[in-house]
């Protein structure tokens, strides 16, 4: 049997070829597959083709299934700059791949937790809307954190 | 500059954060603060497995040898593979002192006051040392001679609901047939159960423990040759609700099993000694390796059997929750201002109802009150007397009895 192949397309419309076997462990896909056949181009609004590529290179890794676990984690550290991981933490919850997910989540979450306030409204763009009056009551309640 | 990350990114991330940062992170923004305090977010939070997130408490206390008054400590182990020697000292809240340890579940020690014979209520304080919040829950108490009650303590491990189960027993009047028995309770179905004792247990001298989220009974026996006392561990296989299977005896080199006061998550009971020199003032607790016999210390000490240990998991519960907040149980409904209603004795027609407002949870003089319960508020009635001795009713005024003598007494 011939290897089936899927052509993905990213938000600036570059195509991105991949084995259907392997681009199925987005359940998105997986459903599109199932539902049409999806012999056609999967357009991917939200993801732009760098982290798409990324995407990609971590859909066709060959990883023995108990060696998973510190690939993923290993793929994340690769890419420790916080802006990436939040693209591929989007692109991972749009086509619904869990690990991948999960591990660029708990990286940002380990590489904020040391930070300072300002820097965390910072790194994910927040904006602070917070009064003094309540800042301060914050910080009253929970004097032993700060 | 990019649009902002979706919500459901930011969660994703802020539950993947240890307690102390995330706390910190309140502070962030207005949508954090919500997310974080949201009620969801509490109960699901369970700390990240990449931090120490499986601790051991210890109760002690230090000095108290003739008039010196004893200080009592709280001090946490990381309860992870090494031995026990990163530990850090709890600061106690107001509410804590005075108090014994329990119990612990998802993240609060649950810890008993003495009984206070006037008011006839107790008060229970749970305490999340994670994120140093206590709060008092007062539990009506109307137990009196022969019988006597024990407080239980869990947390729904669907609901994250912290539960507190009063059993009330009866003495039996038949003493030679009293052996030792165990209720359990069920967090969810809110049943109760007995838990059958092998034959050989009935009239041991045993107390109970836990292990893994397994039930483990503690045999405590002197007969031993050596004369020592030796604790046998008895765990509860959970297929077979009747089968206990011992795990080990707990019998320490040329030393007595003062008592065990729990396990490590590795199934390495922690357990105080006797010593020999110094009965009954001095003991410390130890680390006791069941297959070699190998004690560890870990670096406290004091008077035996004032020590009482638990393990615990970090958690947010009562996130939502005032520290010092006291509340009522199921029946007791605490105002704002800290006083509560005690009961309810009668309804206006209006629809508001009289109730008993007791100022003080410890002092059993209350004050009538009409109580809206719409707004919670209170209007005071100005009569005053003791908790549970009024009785109220709403009449119409009519003719009935006219046509009798007062004072007259029918028989029928």
């Amino acid at each position: 049997m011939s290897k089936k192949t899927l052509t993905l397309m990213s938000k600036d419309k570059q195509l991105f070829n991949i084995e259907e076997h392997l681009a199925v462990q987005s359940v998105t896909i997986r459903n599109m597959v199932k539902e049409d056949g999806a012999s056609s181009v999967i357009p991917l609004p939200r993801v732009d083709s760098e982290t798409l590529a990324l995407v990609i290179e971590y859909l066709n890794r060959q990883q023995a299934p108990e060696e998973d676990e510190d690939y993923v984690k290993k793929f994340v550290d690769e890419r420790g700059e916080i802006p990436t991981l939040l693209e591929l933490a989007q692109a991972a919850l749009d086509l619904d791949i869990k690990k991948l997910m999960d591990a660029a989540c708990m990286k940002v979450a380990d590489l904020i937790k040391d930070f300072t306030l300002e820097e965390v409204r910072e790194a994910l763009r927040i904006e602070n809307d917070r009064t003094p009056e309540e800042e301060k009551a914050i910080r009253d309640e929970f004097q032993w954190a700060f | 500059m990019s649009s902002h990350i979706p919500l459901q990114i930011e969660l994703e991330i802020l539950k993947r954060l240890p307690i102390k940062p995330l706390i910190r992170f309140i502070l962030v923004c207005k949508a954090w603060k919500s997310l974080i305090k949201c009620s969801e977010f509490i109960a699901g939070y369970s700390v990240p497995q990449t931090q120490p997130h499986q601790h051991l408490v210890i109760k002690y206390q230090v000095g108290g040898r003739g008039e010196e008054v004893p200080e009592v400590k709280y001090v946490s182990y990381v309860d992870d593979d090494t031995s026990p020697q990163q530990k850090s000292a709890l600061t106690v809240p107001s509410l804590v002192q005075g108090t014994t340890l329990l119990d612990s579940s998802h993240g609060l020690l649950c810890m008993l006051n003495s009984f206070d014979d006037l008011s006839n209520t107790q008060m229970p304080v749970l305490w999340n040392p994670a994120i140093r919040k206590a709060i008092g829950v007062v539990i009506p108490t109307v137990v009196l001679w022969p019988f006597h009650s024990v407080v239980g303590f869990g947390v729904c491990p669907h609901t994250k609901d912290p539960k507190l189960v009063k059993t009330v027993i009866g003495r039996t009047e038949r003493e030679e047939e009293d052996h030792n028995q165990i209720m359990s309770f069920d967090l969810i179905t809110d049943e109760f159960r007995e838990v059958d004792i092998p034959e050989r247990l009935l009239q041991a001298y045993i107390s109970i423990s836990g292990l893994r989220d397994s039930l483990v009974l503690l045999e405590y026996d002197t007969s031993f040759p050596s004369e020592k006392q030796v604790c046998r561990v008895w765990m509860m296989e959970h297929a077979d609700r009747k089968a206990f299977r011992k795990l080990f005896t707990i019998k320490p080199p040329d030393a007595s099993v003062a008592s065990t006061l729990g396990f490590r998550k590795s199934g390495e009971p922690i357990i105080e000694l006797e010593d020999d020199t110094d009965i009954g003032f001095k003991s410390a607790p130890v680390v006791y390796e069941p297959c070699y016999r190998h004690i560890k210390d870990i670096g406290i000490c004091g008077p035996t059997h004032s020590f009482f240990l638990s393990s615990y998991m970090e958690s947010l519960l009562l996130l939502d929750h005032d520290d010092g907040h006291i509340v009522g149980s199921r029946g007791v409904k605490c105002m704002d201002d800290g006083s509560s209603v005690s009961g309810t004795l009668t309804f206006r027609k209006s629809g508001e109802s009289i109730v008993e407002i007791q100022e003080d949870v410890m002092d059993p003089i209350c004050d009538l009150a009409v109580y809206e319960p719409c707004l919670e508020k209170i209007k005071d009635l100005e009569i005053r007397g003791n908790r549970d001795s009024f009785h109220g009713s709403s009449y119409l005024e009519s003719l009935l009895l006219l046509d009798h003598d007062d004072g007259r007494i029918i028989t029928c």
